[in-house]
């Protein structure tokens, strides 16, 4: 029976960083780069925890960190949100192709 | 006291500022103000005179720049001016304020008095030559100023200028003797000089004693610069007296006076001393016989009397020039303030508008009457001693001297007493009136003729007290021949003015181009404003075209030139220069807005481009190249 093991986890976590980088790349919608963005923090989480589980003397800073990390991303979406919601309101669309003010 | 002799000419300086300050107030006051200055001089060196008999001689130094020093000196010719001048000053002061009632500018008047006695008495207690040559230069200052005294008339104007600019020729010839004896012995001060003297080129020393010699030539208004003192009658009458009795033209004989030392190692200089007092002793004289204007005739005796002096000094007879030069100084004190009393009562300045003014002002006729005995050389008032001296003295160096010198003395008597008969003598001419002349005019005449009359006795002791060796007994010939032509000339004047026994008119007739010659000053006032209109305004001129043309011309092109490199400095400035500036500039913006080009906007486009930037960099780690 194989066990699942830190490699396991951290391919899990590779995985999920990198399905949102692609999200975070490739979506047009402003909500899935958000989406996107929190899978990136989670696949972050992921290996926090993993590394926090498989490595000794770890005393629970991996924990304690991925709980920062969720908290972190929770403000980062409140503002993220907000953003999206104003950038609504003043070109009533949420398509990234059609922003470019922080062109030169 | 002694020790502050050096003092002696400041309370006059004090009492200057002080009427400078409170002239206006004071008015003719003024002049007791001055007197206070010149009476507190003559006290301090009068208190001194004691120690100087017996035989100090007291010299004062401080080092000024350099190896340049200020000093004073007391010695025997020193404290002998310093007492003249200072009691002439007080003297004079006070007939001025009688003379000067009424008239506007007293403050600036009895100022520039004081400030004319101040320096002289600095040029007498100067120690060095330098520093006598600065005050002598303020004199000379002072006598502008006061000879201009009435500058709003152009003739006072005219002569203060031309007292001013005569006197500054002899001035350039002094400077010039003074640079030499710098040169020659390094030092300025007298007693270093005489004491280098000895070992001095002769050539030198007869450059030097020339070149200080060509000074008192301007300022003792010796022939051939003798043209401005004549019409420095301009100024007021107490400074005409001031200016030939007291300052002034006695600075020129003191300074030769000073000299004498090295003068005795001069026998060139001695001889045309002789020769340039000869000249004026006799060619002035002359000219005194066909002047009518009072104070003119005095202005002409002053130049013979001077030049008799000059005679005296080039004969190295040093006792006789100064004897003359104190006995001279009262009696023509004495004359010019009893000429201001006489215009004063008569109204006018041309003696053949006077006449019987002996009626009129019996003090003014008595005192001058004893001024004119002294002039004249008729014993035993004082002008008789001191003139015999000098004649003794000429009479030793060559009897042609004397000769001449006896001639002039005869002129002398002449001319005094022609003056004498046609103002006091005889009935009004004309109707002119003056007013009479108060008590502060009178007491001056009065003192003054007190010595006038008698300073002439002392001359012995006063020989010996200056030049330190008794007087040699004089000729007893040299005296009788003096005492008759003084009475010879006496005698003719009474005849042909006194007697009117010959017509003057007469033998001016029969000398007519003699007279012509003498009225209009030999030419030579003439001759000099024909140099001055043709020669020195033609060099002007010359100078001027040069300057306008040459020198401008040069600058000119200078400009030229240089405005030309100038511009293609500014050339290669703006176009290579700042053409490199501009081009890196230029690069810098165009790169610029190149890479600008890549901040798009477009975040997704940032994050792609990080996240292969992190996988190359991954991607070399793991391959070990980083």
């Amino acid at each position: 029976m194989l066990e699942i093991g830190l490699t396991h986890y951290l391919l899990l976590g590779a995985a999920l960083f990198a399905i949102g980088l692609f999200g975070a790349i490739g979506k047009k919608h402003v909500i899935s780069i958000l989406l996107s963005i929190e899978l990136m923090l989670n696949a972050v989480n992921i290996n926090l925890l993993a590394f926090s589980k498989f490595l000794p003397l770890s005393n629970g800073a991996g924990e304690i960190f991925s709980i920062f990390v969720i908290v972190i991303a929770a403000a980062e979406v409140a503002i993220g949100l907000a953003i999206a919601i104003a950038l609504y309101r003043s070109k009533g669309s949420l398509d990234l192709d059609k922003f470019n003010l922080l062109r030169w | 006291m002694i020790d502050y002799f050096w003092l002696i000419p400041m309370p006059v300086l004090f009492t200057m500022i002080l009427t400078l300050l409170f002239g206006k107030k004071l008015g003719l006051k003024s002049a007791y103000l001055g007197m206070l200055g010149t009476i507190a001089s003559f006290c301090m060196s009068l208190s001194v005179l004691p120690d100087v008999i017996a035989g100090t001689v007291k010299q004062v130094e401080f080092t000024w720049f350099l190896n340049f020093k200020f000093g004073f000196m007391l010695d025997p010719l020193t404290i002998t001016l310093l007492l003249l001048v200072s009691f002439l000053a007080t003297f004079i002061l006070l007939y001025a304020n009688g003379y000067m009632h009424g008239e506007g500018g007293l403050m600036r008047f009895f100022a520039e008095v004081q400030l004319f006695t101040f320096s002289m008495l600095g040029v007498v207690i100067a120690d060095n030559i330098l520093q006598a040559f600065i005050f002598w230069e303020i004199m000379g200052l002072c006598s502008y100023l006061l000879i201009g005294f009435w500058f709003h008339k152009p003739s006072a104007a005219a002569a203060a200028k031309k007292a001013f600019l005569t006197t500054r020729v002899g001035d350039v010839f002094m400077l010039i003797g003074i640079l030499i004896l710098y040169t020659q012995t390094g030092s300025l001060q007298y007693h270093e000089i005489f004491a280098a003297a000895a070992n001095m080129d002769p050539f030198w020393i007869t450059a030097a004693t020339l070149g200080l010699f060509g000074g008192v030539i301007g300022k003792s208004a010796q022939f051939p610069l003798h043209v401005w003192l004549p019409d420095a009658m301009e100024g007021p009458t107490p400074v005409s007296a001031l200016i030939h009795a007291a300052t002034m033209v006695k600075a020129g004989i003191y300074l030769m006076a000073r000299f004498m030392p090295l003068l005795v190692l001069a026998p060139i200089s001695q001889n045309f001393m002789v020769i340039i007092g000869l000249i004026t002793a006799l060619g002035t004289a002359l000219m005194a016989l066909t002047a009518t204007d009072f104070k003119r005739v005095l202005a002409f005796s002053t130049l013979s009397q001077l030049g008799f002096m000059v005679v005296a000094l080039g004969t190295l007879n040093m006792a006789g020039a100064i004897l003359h030069l104190i006995n001279h100084a009262f009696f023509k004190a004495l004359l010019f303030l009893g000429a201001g009393c006489v215009i004063h009562v008569t109204g006018t300045n041309n003696i053949w508008e006077m006449g019987g003014v002996w009626k009129k002002d019996k003090v003014t006729a008595i005192t001058v009457l004893i001024a004119t005995i002294s002039i004249a050389g008729i014993p035993p008032l004082s002008g008789f001693w001191s003139k015999d001296e000098i004649l003794i003295g000429a009479a030793h160096a060559n009897p042609i001297f004397c000769g001449i010198l006896l001639l002039a003395s005869f002129l002398t008597a002449f001319y005094m007493f022609r003056l004498y008969y046609v103002v006091f003598a005889g009935k009004p001419r004309t109707e002119k009136h003056g007013h009479a002349c108060g008590k502060t005019m009178l007491i001056p005449l009065v003192v003054l003729s007190f010595f006038a009359a008698f300073s002439g006795l002392f001359s012995k002791p006063i020989a010996r007290f200056i030049t330190g060796e008794t007087m040699a007994h004089g000729s007893n010939t040299v005296m009788m021949i003096s005492i008759v032509v003084a009475l010879l000339g006496f005698l003719l004047a009474t005849v042909i003015y006194g007697w009117q026994k010959i017509s003057a008119a007469k033998i001016a007739n029969t000398f007519k181009g003699i007279c012509t010659l003498l009225i209009n000053r030999y030419y030579i006032d003439a001759a000099y404003n024909w140099f001055c209109n043709h020669i020195v305004v033609g060099l002007a001129k010359v100078a001027d075209f040069f300057d306008k043309h040459v020198i401008d011309g040069i600058i000119h092109i200078v400009r030229d030139v240089t405005l030309l490199v100038s511009k293609a400095a500014k050339w290669v400035d703006i176009y290579i220069v700042d053409g490199i500036i501009r081009g890196i500039c230029s690069g810098f913006v165009f790169g610029g807005s190149e890479i600008r080009k890549t901040s798009t906007g477009q975040l997704q486009q940032y994050l792609l481009l990080i996240a292969a930037a992190v996988t190359v960099m991954i991607a070399l780690v793991w391959g070990g190249l980083l």
